[in-house]
């Protein structure tokens, strides 16, 4: 199966590996991240892989608690302390992630790649002007003095659409949706070629949310950005990505295009993640939401990790694991009953790994 | 808020907060068990002409509302009557033992603080690690330690052992000294009550620090800044740090009014000539109208620090403007 | 018939005041020299047999009144009301069988009678037996006291400073318990110096420690064993502490809770006068105070007590002001209850945790003001503390020799002590914090209270005494990211973040429908 194709892929390379051959800008491989803890180790994300083009947008799905945020932490290597990733590679740009050191991911962080904190409240220090907290990564990286790096502060937040005069305001000055544009202006600083956004929108009111979302499929457009959204909402992730990867328990349940998880749903827990939040554009419906809780991931079920909330279970579920199942070109499933599905007219070829495939 | 309006409503705060408290003095020698007029003359004086001339200097035979009057009215003028264990002014007595206090307590907590402060900044950076363990675990039992306790400690080992200073007062009786010997001389006298007093300080502003650190690191700007590509250090210093010194600062400004206590046992167990001393040399000697002074003078210490705090934190913490 | 959960509830309490009670009374009449059998005889009838006989009257009164009062009113625990009737009516014997009858007689010491050990066993098992059939008769008041004794044990068992905090605190409070046994009281009279057995010579003002037992710890300025007041120092020491600690939680918690609950003048008056209390330095208030009351443990206590509550009212204003908010008592105030119901029903079950920490941590502080008081000389002269014996070392100049020996003992085990409650304290504060809890919640959480309310949880910044907030719970433990353990949120239904108390405020709204 999939599962075991991609397992023969070279992790343990004594020799960091820089300059590999990739396919596009970002080529997640096999990621695996642990918590450590006093009972056992977390296995907040396991096997996880994904690659993204230049100028693509990505979305990563899920409810909290799935691994989403710890995968994208992984990328820029920002776990804490007690995290670290156990094998896989993050090839960025030729360049092996997983692989590198603490002072060799300084430089990649920001200037390469960056990210969006949820609520940006919390993210921007509270004592410090927003201004300066936006010019901190440009003097940083490009060695400018800080009246320069005002400058170029000025220009982002007309960008992003903030008056350029509130620069020196702080925080608690913004209200919530100016903060997440601010946050969104610091994002862009250093011109990154790929932008991460966990949740950029969460914590926003409703009318803010879609001026976020505005927002950012605009410059994803005039500046071309690659981009990974990192949300619990497909609806979201339908509007403004062009790929998306749905995960439960740390793994990787569901990834194609949008358009295919979205209109050919096929695992039943992104079924039901469609069914839990409204969409705008249909009529109301009551509001489903999943019944029971993620599994404890200390010890994760022997068989699919979604089996005691799925309402489409089989005996088999317990105690088998599935692999990830291709139901149509470049979308995969995991699940038994992926098979049974697959679309009309489509045969699997070779089983490839689905990384080197489209996803 | 804008800044003159919060600057008056703490500043009125504080000034009600005195009249309150000053108040409260004068009621507290009242209630106490006793005539006041035998409380406020020295022991064994019964004789009722005695009293009853103490009576009329206090103005205690007038009514209760004439007798707060009064006690306002020689507050305000910073008359506080007659030692009499010293058979001076009270005011004169209490004048010249300010500036040991100051020193002595200034030096200490500018020691306490800044060193209390680094300890528990690294320990907190550095959880569960060695240094944060054997530091934390020290913090905690000099935060236990009875402070009298240690300066007897001090006293035994550095004074009598290795007769490096001196065991107590300011000065040497009877030797006069100038210029840089006499600075020698003090500092000398001041290093072990100073050192006494800022212990117990340290192991608090440590463990005050260490929590606040841990507490800023899991914010969400530690991340961020992380992010942005800076190194630990200039994450630490730059970004935790100015967020963690908030409530430290309030704790350290807080505890600068609480002086008073710590300066009672330091300058007692030394026998350094400051206010603590006087308060505990008062108490033996029953001394009321020098306690009832001291009393007064702790607790508008306690009000104006608490006022400094307030002012400090409006330029330390931006939301407190909005 | 006796509900297994509150069986470690009561034995926990049962042990508490009796050891309360055991310090309390001092028994001096009990020379180690008397023979073994005395001795034993003696430290069991101590505890209450050594009030008058009056003291006995009184308890009788109370026994008949509560006892009577619950009858007329036909609580449900009918057999605990019959059971109160017969402790008072055994109270009243005692009384009149040490007294004799008449009027002086009541002044009498309640273990004049040569069997008062035998009626205290009565009295001490009566009085279980009544906890006991009340917890019966009331599940559902004993369980909001009890708060899941089990529950937290099994967490606090975890924290390796707690137990070292427990395990420290045992061993000083056996060696209180036992002082009768340890250290002949005889040996704390002024003229009791020791001798040398070895030579039969008075060992003389600062010896230095020797093999013999009773100079383990050296000799003080005239003589004296230091082993001894050091045994004997322990019991005023913890009793002023956690007598002191108890009556300032009281004080403290009462304010807080009115100051926190009500809204408006009431809230706000009570709060003025918190802020008022916080700024007067305690040391120099404490000293007068003192100074004028005179000198012995009773005011000592009373003077920490009502010195040291505003600390304790300030956070446990703030942990009502964040209970008031929680959605069952909207629903309580909603459906028409009374503040009254809401106060003792609601709000003091979900702070009650808190204050017990709050008071554990208190009993800290006032060991170290005891300590501070009796040195300066302002203790009991009659009785022995270790801070009195630090001021006889001091004014007789002990570091001037250096007589190290009279000086550590009770410093170490001032240390001891405080860093004993201050680790229990913390320990607990521990347990009782929501995110280190979540890992347990799925299963604890409706035994917390008694109707799924939202468990109880400590707001931040515990500040107690002087200083504040310097041991913050939650901030401590907390090093692992919890959401992977056991997610916040039940269902996706909701947007995320809610974050702890949302979850459960979720729950509390289910079961509202």
């Amino acid at each position: 199966m999939a599962r075991s194709a991609t397992k023969a892929k070279p992790t343990s390379e004594k020799k960091p590996i820089e300059r590999v051959e990739h396919e596009g800008l970002l080529d997640v491989r096999n990621l695996t991240t642990y918590f450590k803890l006093g009972v056992g180790d977390v296995k907040a994300v396991q096997d996880v892989s994904f690659t993204l083009q230049r100028g693509e947008s990505l979305g990563l799905a899920g409810e909290s608690g799935c691994g989403k945020t710890t995968a994208a932490l992984s990328l820029l290597k920002l776990l804490p302390e007690n995290g670290r990733i156990v094998s896989g590679d993050i090839l960025f740009d030729g360049r092996n992630l997983a692989k590198r050191t603490e002072y060799g991911m300084s430089k990649i962080r920001w200037k390469e790649i960056s990210i969006i904190f949820q609520g940006a409240m919390n993210a921007l220090n509270p004592v410090k002007e927003t201004g300066k907290q936006v010019a901190e990564p440009i003097q940083l990286h490009e060695g400018l003095s800080e009246k320069q790096a005002m400058v170029r502060v000025r220009e982002l937040y007309d960008l992003v659409g903030i008056n350029p005069k509130r620069v020196m305001d702080f925080p608690h000055q913004l209200s919530g949706g100016m903060r997440q544009r601010a946050m969104i202006a610091m994002s862009l600083a250093c011109n990154p070629k790929l932008v991460i956004g966990d949740e950029p929108t969460t914590a926003l009111d409703v009318m803010v949310q879609a001026q976020i979302l505005e927002l950012i499929a605009r410059l994803r457009k005039e500046l071309d950005l690659s981009f990974i959204l990192i949300s619990h909402d497909l609806s979201v992730m339908a509007e403004t990505c062009d790929k998306g990867v749905v995960m439960y328990a740390g793994e990787v349940v569901e990834s194609g295009t949008t358009t295919d998880i979205f209109n050919h749903a096929t695992h039943p827990y992104t079924r039901q993640l469609i069914k839990a939040f409204p969409n705008i554009h249909e009529k109301r419906e009551m509001v489903s939401s999943i019944k029971g809780d993620p599994p404890n991931l200390i010890s994760p079920p022997a068989g699919c990790a979604f089996c005691p909330r799925c309402d489409e279970r089989i005996a088999s579920c317990e105690t088998e694991h599935p692999g990830l199942t291709e139901v149509e070109r470049g979308h995969f499933v995991r699940c038994v009953h992926a098979k049974a599905r697959t679309m009309d007219g489509f045969v699997p070829g070779d089983e490839a790994a689905p990384d080197q495939e489209g996803v | 808020m804008d800044k003159r309006r919060y600057f008056i409503r703490k500043v009125l705060n504080a000034v009600l907060t005195i009249i309150l408290v000053a108040s409260f003095n004068f009621a507290l020698f009242r209630i106490l068990p006793g005539d006041p007029a035998r409380l406020l003359l020295p022991k064994g004086k019964t004789d009722p002409s005695v009293i009853e001339k103490q009576r009329k200097t206090f103005n205690l035979d007038k009514p209760m509302w004439q007798q707060f009057v009064y006690y306002w009215r020689d507050t305000v003028r910073g008359e506080f009557g007659m030692s009499f264990s010293e058979k001076r002014p009270v005011t004169e007595v209490v004048a010249e033992r300010i500036w040991p206090t100051v020193l002595l307590v200034g030096v200490g907590t500018v020691f306490a603080t800044v060193v209390g402060m680094i300890m528990g900044v690294f320990a907190g950076w550095r959880r569960n690690g060695t240094y944060d363990i054997v530091s934390t675990n020290l913090g905690m039992v000099l935060y236990a330690m009875p402070t009298f306790w240690f300066g007897l400690l001090m006293i035994m080992l550095f004074a009598t052992k290795l007769r490096w200073f001196p065991t107590g007062r300011m000065e040497e009786p009877g030797v006069e000294l100038s210029g840089f010997a006499s600075f020698q001389s003090l500092m000398k006298h001041l290093f072990l009550p100073a050192f006494t007093f800022a212990i117990a300080y340290v192991g608090e502003y440590h463990l005050i620090m260490r929590s606040s650190i841990t507490g800023v690191m899991k914010e969400d700007f530690a991340l961020t800044a992380r992010a942005k590509g800076l190194s630990e250090n200039a994450v630490l210093w730059r970004h935790v740090v100015p967020n963690a010194m908030l409530p430290t600062v309030t704790i350290v400004m807080m505890n600068l009014g609480f002086v008073m206590s710590g300066a009672i046992l330091a300058e007692s167990v030394f026998n350094w000539p400051g206010l603590g001393l006087l308060s505990y040399d008062s108490m033996q000697k029953r001394d009321y109208p020098v306690m009832q002074a001291v009393f007064l003078i702790a607790s508008i210490a306690v009000i104006v620090a608490n006022l400094i705090a307030d002012i400090m934190y409006y330029y330390l913490d931006p939301r407190v403007q909005a | 018939m006796i509900p297994r959960r509150f069986r470690n509830w009561i034995i926990f309490w049962t042990i508490i005041v009796w050891c309360v009670l055991e310090l309390l009374t001092y028994p001096k009449t009990v020379p180690i020299t008397s023979g073994i059998s005395e001795v034993i005889k003696g430290f069991f009838s101590a505890s209450v047999g050594a009030y008058p006989a009056w003291v006995m009257l009184l308890l009788a009164v109370v026994c008949f009144a509560a006892g009577a009062v619950g009858l007329v009113r036909r609580s449900k625990a009918k057999s605990f009301n019959v059971l109160l009737l017969v402790e008072g009516a055994v109270f009243l014997a005692w009384g009149v069988l040490a007294g004799g009858g008449g009027v002086d007689g009541w002044s009498a010491a309640a273990n004049n009678i040569s069997y008062n050990w035998a009626i205290q066993t009565v009295v001490v098992i009566l009085g279980g037996a009544c906890v006991w059939l009340w917890a019966a008769g009331n599940p559902e008041r004993a369980e909001l006291t009890t708060w899941n004794t089990h529950q937290v044990w099994k967490l606090y068992r975890a924290n390796w400073q707690g137990m070292v905090g427990l395990g420290i605190l045992v061993v000083f409070i056996l060696m209180a318990l036992l002082a009768p046994f340890l250290a002949d009281h005889a040996l704390l009279d002024p003229n009791a110096q020791i001798k040398d057995p070895a030579t039969g010579e008075l060992f003389g003002p600062y010896h230095p420690p020797t093999t013999y037992y009773y100079n383990w710890f050296g000799t003080d300025q005239v003589g004296q064993s230091v082993l001894t007041q050091f045994i004997w120092s322990a019991r005023i020491s913890l009793m002023v502490g956690l007598l002191a600690a108890f009556m300032s939680t009281v004080l403290g918690a009462g304010i807080g809770i009115a100051a926190g609950f009500y809204g408006g003048w009431q809230g706000e008056g009570w709060m003025r006068l918190t802020d008022a209390f916080l700024v007067i330095p305690w040391l120099p208030l404490a000293m007068v105070l003192a100074a004028a009351w005179g000198q012995n443990y009773w005011m000592i206590i009373l003077i920490i007590g009502i010195t040291s509550w505003p600390g304790t009212a300030r956070v446990i204003r703030s942990d009502v002001l964040r209970v008031r908010e929680l959605s069952f008592i909207e629903r309580a105030k909603a459906i028409g209850s009374s503040n009254r119901h809401i106060m003792t029903k609601h709000v003091l079950p979900n702070v009650m945790p808190l204050i017990f920490a709050n008071l554990v941590l208190v009993v800290a502080i006032a060991i170290l003001s005891e300590t501070t008081l009796s040195f300066l000389g302002l203790g009991d002269p009659l009785n022995f503390s270790w801070g009195t014996m630090l001021h006889y070392a001091w004014v007789n100049g002990a570091a001037g020799l250096p007589a190290w020996w009279y000086l550590l003992p009770p410093g170490i085990a001032i240390i001891l002590v405080v860093l004993a409650f201050t680790f229990i304290g913390t320990a607990y504060d521990e347990v009782l914090d929501p995110k280190l809890r979540k890992r347990e919640d799925s299963t604890s959480e409706s035994r917390f209270t008694s109707r799924g309310e939202p468990a109880i949880a400590v707001a931040g910044g515990a500040g107690v005494g002087g200083g504040g907030g310097i041991f913050t719970p939650g901030q401590q433990t907390d090093d692992a990211m919890p959401d992977f353990n056991k997610p916040a949120g039940g269902s996706i239904g909701r947007p995320e973040g809610g974050g702890w108390v949302g979850g459960h405020i979720a729950d509390d709204e289910k079961e509202g429908k």
